[in-house]
C-alpha cells in the first residue's frame, strides 16, 4: 500500500503514514498530501486513490471523534492553509520534502539485464537523484530521479524490440538456410 | 480514450503490483526452461552482434542454476553475481522493507559515489577481464 506525506496545519512535513491510516492522522480531503512519484504536494481529494478510500471511508472519517469536525473546520478552504505561509517548493521548505525515488535498483538491473549503455545513465542519474536532494537542489532531485526512469524504461523497451528484431532475423535465417 | 486513461492511471497506481507480478512470471520461466537449451530465450545483443561477451552474459544460466539450488554452478556462469546480487539485495531492502530514516541511511551509502561507481568500474573491469580470459 502507498504511504504518504502530509502536510500538519502548521506546513510541517508529516508521515509517511500508509493510505489507510491516513485518516487517523487528522488527513482530511482538503489536507495537501505526497507521496514517491508525485510531481508536487497535492490536495487528498486531487489524487484518485486517495480520494476513493475518502468516497469508500467517509462515515468513518466523519465519526471519528474529535478530528473530524476540527479538521473539517481549518481545512474548510484548501487554500486556506496556504495564507501567508511559504510556498512549498521555496528554499527553507526543501528540506522537509522526502527525497525522490533513485530507481538505483531498476538501474542496476537494466545493466545486468538489457546489456546496453543506458543502464549505465540510469545508474550515474539515480547517483544524482540522492546528491541533489542532500545539497537542499530539490528541483535538480527531481529532474534526475525523472531521467532515471526515463532511461530505465528506454533500456527496457530498446532491450524488448531488440530482441523481437533479433528473434525475427534469427527465425528468417533459419527459414532461408532450411530452403 | 477515458477507459484508456482510466487503464493507465490504474497500472500507474499499482504499478509495484504488475512490476512484481512480471518478475515472479520471469522466475519462473527461469525455473522452468533452462535458458542454453531453449531457443525462444533472449539473447545477449552484443554478443550477436560482436561476439564478445558482455559483462552480463550467463546472467539467465546462472538465474536458472540458483533457482535449482546450484550456487557453484551459478558463478560459474556469471561470477559477477557475487557483487550484484548482494548489492541489488541491499538496494531493495533499502527501497521497500525498510522505513525512515534507516532507509535513508542506508541509500545513502548503497546509493552514494562510493558504491556507485565502484559498481560501474567493477562492471565495466569484469567486461574487459571475461573476454581477454574468455570465461
Amino acid at each position: 500500500m502507498t504511504s504518504y506525506f502530509y502536510l500538519d496545519s502548521q506546513n510541517r512535513n508529516q508521515g509517511p503514514v500508509p493510505l489507510d491510516r491516513l485518516a487517523e492522522h487528522g488527513v482530511t480531503r482538503n489536507t495537501m498530501i505526497w507521496c514517491d512519484g508525485m510531481a508536487n504536494w497535492q490536495r487528498a481529494d486531487s489524487v484518485p486513490e486517495v480520494r476513493e478510500w475518502f468516497d469508500a471511508h467517509t462515515a468513518d472519517t466523519f465519526t471519528a471523534p474529535g478530528n473530524g469536525a476540527a479538521q473539517s473546520a481549518d481545512f474548510s478552504n484548501p487554500y486556506a492553509q496556504n495564507n501567508g505561509a511559504p510556498a512549498y517548493t521555496t528554499p527553507q521548505n526543501q528540506g522537509y520534502m522526502p527525497c525522490p525515488n533513485d530507481y538505483l535498483v531498476w538501474s542496476v538491473l537494466a545493466t545486468i539485464c538489457c546489456c546496453l549503455p543506458f543502464g549505465i545513465v540510469a545508474i550515474v542519474k539515480s547517483c544524482n537523484v540522492g546528491k541533489f536532494y542532500r545539497r537542499g537542489m530539490y528541483d535538480a532531485a527531481l529532474l534526475a530521479s525523472e531521467d532515471a526512469k526515463k532511461w530505465c524504461l528506454i533500456s527496457l523497451v530498446v532491450g524488448l524490440i531488440l530482441q523481437v528484431v533479433g528473434g525475427c532475423l534469427q527465425f528468417c535465417g533459419g527459414l532461408l538456410s532450411a530452403l | 480514450m477515458q477507459s484508456v486513461s482510466c487503464i493507465v492511471s490504474h497500472v500507474r497506481r499499482h504499478s509495484l503490483l504488475y512490476i512484481g507480478a512480471v518478475v515472479v512470471v520471469v522466475l519462473i520461466l527461469l525455473y522452468a526452461f533452462d535458458p542454453s537449451q531453449q531457443v525462444l530465450a533472449p539473447k545477449c545483443i552484443v554478443r550477436s552482434l560482436t561476439g564478445l561477451s558482455c559483462p552480463g552474459c550467463g546472467f539467465q544460466r546462472a538465474m536458472h542454476a540458483l533457482l535449482h539450488g546450484h550456487p557453484v554452478e551459478a558463478v560459474r556462469f556469471n561470477p559477477f553475481l557475487l557483487l550484484c546480487l548482494p548489492y541489488l539485495a541491499g538496494l531493495a531492502t533499502a527501497q521497500w522493507v525498510l522505513r525512515e530514516p534507516r532507509r535513508s541511511r542506508w541509500m545513502k551509502v548503497l546509493g552514494g559515489k562510493g558504491c556507485v561507481y565502484f559498481y560501474l568500474v567493477a562492471y565495466f573491469a569484469w567486461g574487459i577481464v571475461r573476454n581477454l580470459l574468455g570465461v
